[in-house]
């Protein structure tokens, strides 16, 4: 005789702790397998995007700086490409690389924190996520370097960055990357020889090729399912063009491709930090801008390749001194479209992993 | 059935007054240690993860656990409205007294222990599953989902994991010829980590399940369950079963130094020492495997435990048996020898015909 | 293991005395959070404002603008007229190098300086005049060659505040010089400068027109005692391409010198014309105002690249003139019917001494226009006559002592554009100054052209900071009306849109105490944009970091050692330079560690 069994729905979040943040998961389940998910999310919503339509264009780079507040670096460059291409603001090539420079380093220090909150997830007690969070500690010094903050930069304009790099840190960089290689490669081999990492992502939240691409993922996520898409090499902005370096691709689109492309990625960065360190011209680093400049009416878009996804602004511009529009096209918030296909069937204890790797920060996802 | 009588005592005392002083003695033992645990996993695990750990109360901060305790008892006691009230308030004491109550058996030093039993590793079998049913109390009568699944991959695991612990025990317990701890102890002349190497690796990992420890820690899981079935407790009941998890592992350590270890013995140093020494190190070892394993899934969790612990540990048990009786003069140096071969051979040969699948489950 | 630690704490400094409270930090604090008080108790002071420093004739801008927020437009007059003679004029047609140099353009827009300088000199009723005194007659007689805005300029100071007697030799019917003849009457209508040049008059100036002098040594000879050559530079440069000697090919400068001459020219309907700064501009417009209908400028370099003022390229295109960037002419052939004007485009290259990038011709990409008149006007250079015997430089301007403005020859000297080349009216007039200054010192004076026209000021209170939002409006006369007549093409202002234009002065001239100057408890995110918004290096962003390895050593730090100057290094982050001469009184305002 079956036992007479019941579905029930647990509530995961908005306060957990494998949900990164606030985001809640109404999954109904079957014992420990997911039949069912909703994902809600709006519990971080600061109304960034309304804000920003009664702030000036200046003061809405601190603004994005807390949308994904682990990779501010990637969204002020966004944003402040989009405004240069709105104004027509030239850049100096210096800064151009100055941007690369930290665009990566903050890549590294994403995709680390991305590893090692993987690891977390999987139940290893945070110690993967301490070691990873002491080397991004290493690129927060830089950070803090070059603009005095670890979090929270605030360092691109309109028209360039808003100092040039103290003298003590091209060395520090240097140091770093000569250093770094070794340091993923023993992460990397900790974790993926492990056999419970390797039982717990292989195979676990597939998304493949086909749903990838039609629920418009981006970035690692889209790159796992075995897509050879980056807009450093689609759409090459800023000084990408001028850079050698190959975009890793998965081809299963589970967690562990996920990881194991984010590891990956990691050493094309040091590729291009490096290159960026030998091309580095020298020169002016800021095209002055009015604190209150009026951009002419018009509407721009840019989007970068951040380390979670196409980061995308879309600025509209009455030509006043504060946007008439702000809007984000947030790459993770569009990576999440396809959690519920990713998780459904799977147990709770894989529904966490799967949500980590697809590597979310709430800030940008509520705005 | 309980087999102690007062003139069986070594000690001439009043039995009622040695009882009494012998059990607040190892009460006392048991709470220092644990806040002793509590200060030494912190920081051992704080080495581990590349940070300080506990370091501002007291010297090294010695005195962190006097300020949990201290923060934990002062918190305001929830009970769920809607949760099973007796239920929800007798858990955390069922759970908490079985684990006081094996450390019984345990020898402390050379006969220093509350009773002698003669059926000692089977009391401590009998009595350690109770705790797994003060924690589904406390799943069930907290009347939340996350404490329910907690407490339901509690008992599936604990029944699980009893069976290869039971069966790694048996080896002991024949080449010991004893089921009394102290007889145990004292039948140790190589400690039979050495002649039961497989059996202390099976002891040893299903302790970890059996106090729910990581990678077994899906009890509480705390990434996926938040705190399992303790989710809805504070305060005092909070620290019940807090000092239960902490005891439970100062136990298992005890258990497995007392069986595998060669118990209180040692040279130089007063057997008593060499007793605590040994429980560390073991406990170390389970900080150790905490700090670096992630966890498993729960279907990997009974695969594991049914498919490969469970056929090892019967093989293990022919072995010994073999060995106990074919081979009772052969000279304990190729005993060892042969059991690390056999070992290695079993696992490797296991491992290739085993793996932790990562397959979607159904639907 | 080591373990890296850092200490850190993030500083905003503040500094009372480069402070001016013009809240403009305030303003840009994303989150609002900075609290400001002014006081009118503490002192209160006057420092040099940097429109007034960037002006070359030090016109105290500054002082002016808060004359017309107290609705004074008279004692503005009276300030200007301090240190130029040709208050209108400047209000027509300055070329305001005060307005590029202005603090409020680090905010938004510059104050509109020039058009609240035509507000005041629109609304004068000259109570400078009652103020103005003479000096008694020192008996000495000074020539000054040329009745351009130097030469009347100095003619005035050495007139009315040295007692010389003056008299100016003009070669062409009337005085103004290039104010006059290179600059067309819809920017400056005749009767402003007639206004101004006869106030020059009133001083006792005697203006002898049409007198060309050939040899200043002459009037030396004569009873003047010093001779001042402001000939200025009406030559326009050839542009040395083949076929060039076309009579339908005219001279920029000559060009607009005919039409004020009151000379019938008759242009066709194609004109061309050659050229980016402002009499190219000129040139197109008044052949537009000609009855020229197709008019169109060629210049080898950008819109970025080009002199002119951006207000005129502005009105220029919008007349419906176009500007042909990036084109150079080659070759002139010309039958009967047309002119054939041969061009090849350019592209940009690398940048030259002057800091433009140099434009280089692209291979094959010639291309020809149909033209019926070409006017040329890439540049002027000073035209001397051959008895004149004196050295010349770069682009035939006179060479003289760069303080004095003497030249080699004993007591003669020049100025204007006769020695700078092309230049401003303003920039002439401080050249008219400083000759006026170095002619009396000269002959026996003591050399001070200074007088004081204006009331002392009285400092009220800073209210509030300044007002937000850009400058008003101007507005021009209808396209119809701009294309048929020589009319005044810009509006002045009323009295309205000047007084909501002063108002967005920072008025960085003021210095008041700042009473409280402090961040609202924790809502600061140090993100630094008031550090870059203050225009008066007042405020300063530091921090600090340390990192130290240790092996298993722990210690406490107090907050006050995690401040000591041992364990803080400054580094590249804001202007640490500034730290350094930070006054004592300096705050700090600390963030919590």
């Amino acid at each position: 005789m079956a036992l007479k069994t019941e579905l029930f729905v647990i509530n995961l979040g908005p306060l957990h702790p494998s949900t990164h943040g606030v985001f809640r998961m109404l999954a109904t389940m079957d014992g420990e397998v997911i039949v069912e998910l909703e994902p809600v999310f709006g519990y971080l919503h600061r109304g960034i995007e309304k804000l920003a339509e009664n702030r000036t264009y200046k003061q809405n780079i601190p603004f994005t700086d807390r949308m994904d507040y682990i990779a501010s670096m990637s969204n002020e460059l966004s944003y402040v490409m989009a405004v240069e291409k709105l104004a027509g603001i030239q850049v100096p090539e210096r800064a151009e690389y100055l941007r690369v420079i930290m665009a990566e380093l903050q890549r590294i220090a994403s995709h680390l924190i991305a590893v090692g909150s993987l690891a977390n997830d999987l139940g290893a007690f945070q110690t993967p996520f301490l070691y990873m969070f002491r080397e991004r500690e290493r690129i927060l010094d830089l950070f803090d370097m070059v603009c005095g903050q670890r979090l929270l930069y605030n360092y691109m304009r309109f028209g360039g960055v808003s100092h040039d790099i103290p003298d003590e840190f091209l060395p520090a960089l240097k140091k770093l990357l000569k250093h770094f290689p070794g340091f993923i490669a023993e992460y990397d081999q900790l974790l993926a020889d492990n056999e419970i990492l390797l039982a717990r992502t292989k195979g676990i939240g597939v998304l493949p090729k086909k749903l990838a691409i039609s629920s418009s993922a981006s970035g690692p996520v889209l790159r796992a399912s075995g897509v050879k898409w980056d807009i450093r090499k689609a759409d090459p902005y800023s000084v990408y063009d001028r850079f050698d370096f190959d975009i890793p691709t998965g081809s299963a689109g589970d967690c562990y491709d996920r990881y194991r492309v984010r590891i990956a990625e990691m050493y094309q960065s040091i590729r291009i930090l490096n290159q960026a360190i030998e091309q580095l011209p020298s020169g002016n680093v800021l095209n002055k801008v009015p604190l209150r400049f009026r951009p002419p009416v018009g509407e721009a878009f840019a989007h970068i390749e951040a380390p979670k996804g196409e980061l995308g602004f879309y600025i509209v511009s009455d030509g006043s001194e504060k946007p008439y529009r702000f809007h984000v096209r947030s790459s993770i918030l569009i990576n999440l479209t396809a959690l519920r296909d990713m998780i459904i069937g799977w147990k709770l204890a894989d529904a966490i992993v799967t949500f980590g790797s697809i590597d979310i920060c709430l800030g940008e996802v509520d705005r | 059935m309980m087999q102690f009588a007062p003139q069986e005592l070594l000690w001439s005392g009043n039995f009622w007054l040695h009882l009494l002083l012998f059990a607040g003695m190892i009460i006392t033992f048991i709470l220092l240690m644990v806040m002793f645990f509590i200060w030494y996993e912190r920081r051992l695990i704080g080495r581990f993860q590349v940070r300080l750990g506990p370091n501002r109360a007291g010297p090294f901060g010695l005195l962190q656990p006097v300020a949990d305790v201290l923060k934990i008892l002062t918190k305001e006691d929830i009970v769920p409205s809607k949760g099973d009230k007796i239920v929800f308030w007798l858990a955390p004491i069922i759970a908490l007294a079985p684990v006081f109550m094996m450390f019984a058996v345990i020898p402390l030093q050379g006969n220093a222990l509350l009773v002698d039993l003669n059926i000692g590793i089977l009391y401590i079998i009998a009595v350690s599953s109770v705790a797994s049913i003060g924690i589904f109390m406390a799943g069930w009568g907290s009347y939340n989902k996350y404490s329910l699944i907690g407490a339901m991959r509690d008992v599936a695991q604990l029944i699980s994991y009893e069976i290869p612990l039971v069966l790694s025990i048996v080896g002991v317990v024949l080449i010991a010829g004893s089921l009394s701890l102290n007889d145990i102890v004292e039948a140790q002349t190589v400690p039979f980590i050495l002649l039961q190497p497989l059996g202390f690796l099976i002891f040893f990992i299903g302790s970890l399940a059996e106090i729910n420890r990581t990678p077994f820690d899906l009890v509480e899981a705390d990434s996926e369950i938040v705190a399992g079935y303790n989710i809805e407790y504070s305060g005092m009941k909070f620290a019940t079963f807090f000092l239960m998890e902490y005891a439970e592992a100062l136990t298992s350590s005890a258990i497995i130094t007392t069986l595998f270890l060669g118990g209180w013995k040692g040279p130089f140093l007063p057997p008593f020492l060499w007793f605590i020494i040994k429980v560390i190190a073991v406990f170390s070892l389970i900080v150790w495997v905490r700090s670096t394993i992630p966890r498993f899934r729960i279907d990997q969790v009974m695969a594991f435990a049914w498919k490969f612990l469970l056929p090892l540990a019967l093989i293990n048990l022919l072995l010994t048996s073999m060995q106990v009786v074919f081979f009772q003069e052969a000279s304990s140096l190729v005993i060892i020898i042969s059991s690390l071969v056999i070992m290695a051979a079993l696992i490797l040969i296991w491992s290739k015909f085993f793996r932790l699948g990562g397959n979607s489950t159904g639907l | 293991m080591t373990v890296s630690r850092r200490i850190r704490g993030n500083i905003l400094a503040w500094s009372q005395d480069s402070c001016i409270g013009c809240y403009t930090c305030a303003r840009n604090c994303p989150h609002g959070c900075i609290e400001i008080e002014t006081s009118d108790r503490g002192e209160k002071g006057l420092i040099p404002a940097p429109c007034t420093q960037a002006c070359p004739s030090h016109v105290d801008a500054a002082r002016y603008i808060r004359c017309l927020s107290q609705d004074k437009p008279d004692e503005a007059v009276a300030v200007i007229r301090e240190k130029i003679p040709f208050p209108s004029v400047c209000g027509y047609i300055c070329a305001h190098s005060c307005e590029s140099s202005c603090n409020r353009s680090l905010i938004d827009q510059p104050i509109a300086i020039r058009m609240l300088k035509r507000f005041a000199v629109d609304n004068d009723s000259g109570v400078w005049k009652q103020r103005s005194k003479r000096a008694p007659s020192s008996g000495k007689q000074v020539a000054v060659i040329g009745a351009g805005p130097a030469g009347l300029t100095a003619a005035y100071y050495l007139s009315k505040l040295c007692g010389h007697k003056v008299t100016v030799f003009e070669a062409l019917p009337k005085p103004g010089g290039m104010m006059r003849y290179g600059i067309p009457e819809y920017r400056l209508p005749d009767k402003i400068l007639t206004d101004n040049i006869r106030e020059i008059e009133k001083t006792g100036v005697k203006i002898l027109t049409d007198t060309r002098v050939d040899n200043p040594e002459s009037l030396l000879r004569e009873d003047f005692n010093a001779v001042f050559i402001a000939i200025g530079a009406h030559q326009a440069i050839e542009l040395g391409i083949e076929g060039e000697d076309d009579p339908r090919i005219l001279g920029g400068i000559d060009f607009l010198r005919e039409v004020k001459l009151g000379k019938k020219i008759v242009l066709g309907n194609r004109v061309a014309v050659i050229g980016g700064g402002n009499s190219a501009m000129d040139s197109a417009r008044t052949a537009l105002r000609l009855g020229a209908r197709d008019v169109s400028i060629i210049y080898r370099r950008t819109r970025a690249e080009m002199p002119a003022s951006p207000e005129e390229i502005e009105e220029a295109l919008d007349e419906g003139i176009t500007i042909l960037f990036l084109v150079a002419p080659t070759r002139v052939t010309g039958d009967n019917k047309c002119l054939k004007l041969e061009c090849v485009r350019m592209k940009l290259g690398k940048e030259d001494a002057s800091g433009r990038r140099r434009p280089e011709p692209i291979e094959g990409s010639d291309f020809v226009i149909e033209l019926d008149n070409i006017i040329s006007a890439i540049g002027q250079r000073p035209k001397l006559p051959e008895k004149f015997e004196l050295d010349t430089g770069r682009g035939n301007t006179i060479q003289t002592d760069q303080d004095t403005l003497a030249t080699a020859c004993k007591g003669i000297f020049a100025g204007g554009d006769a020695v700078l080349g092309p230049a401003t009216v303003i920039q002439a007039i401080a050249q008219g100054r400083q000759a006026a200054i170095s002619i009396d010192k000269y002959l026996g004076g003591s050399g001070i052209i200074d007088e004081t026209l204006a009331l002392p000021e009285e400092i009220t209170d800073r209210k509030g900071g300044p007002r937000e939002g850009l400058r008003p409006k101007t507005s021009a006369i209808p396209h119809q009306q701009r294309l048929d007549s020589f009319d005044g093409v810009e509006i002045g202002w009323d009295k309205e849109s000047a007084l909501a234009e002063t108002e967005r002065c920072l008025q960085c001239d003021l210095t008041y105490e700042v009473e409280k100057y402090q961040l609202k408890g924790g809502s600061c995110i140090y993100c630094g944009l008031c550090v870059e918004a203050c225009p008066f290096d007042a405020l300063f962003m530091g921090y600090s970091y340390e990192r130290g390895t240790y092996r298993f050593v722990e210690q406490t730090l107090s907050k006050e050692e995690l401040l000591t100057p041992e364990v803080r290094k400054p580094s590249g982050y804001f202007r640490p330079e500034i730290e350094k001469t930070l006054p004592e009184q300096t705050l700090l305002i600390n963030r919590d560690l």
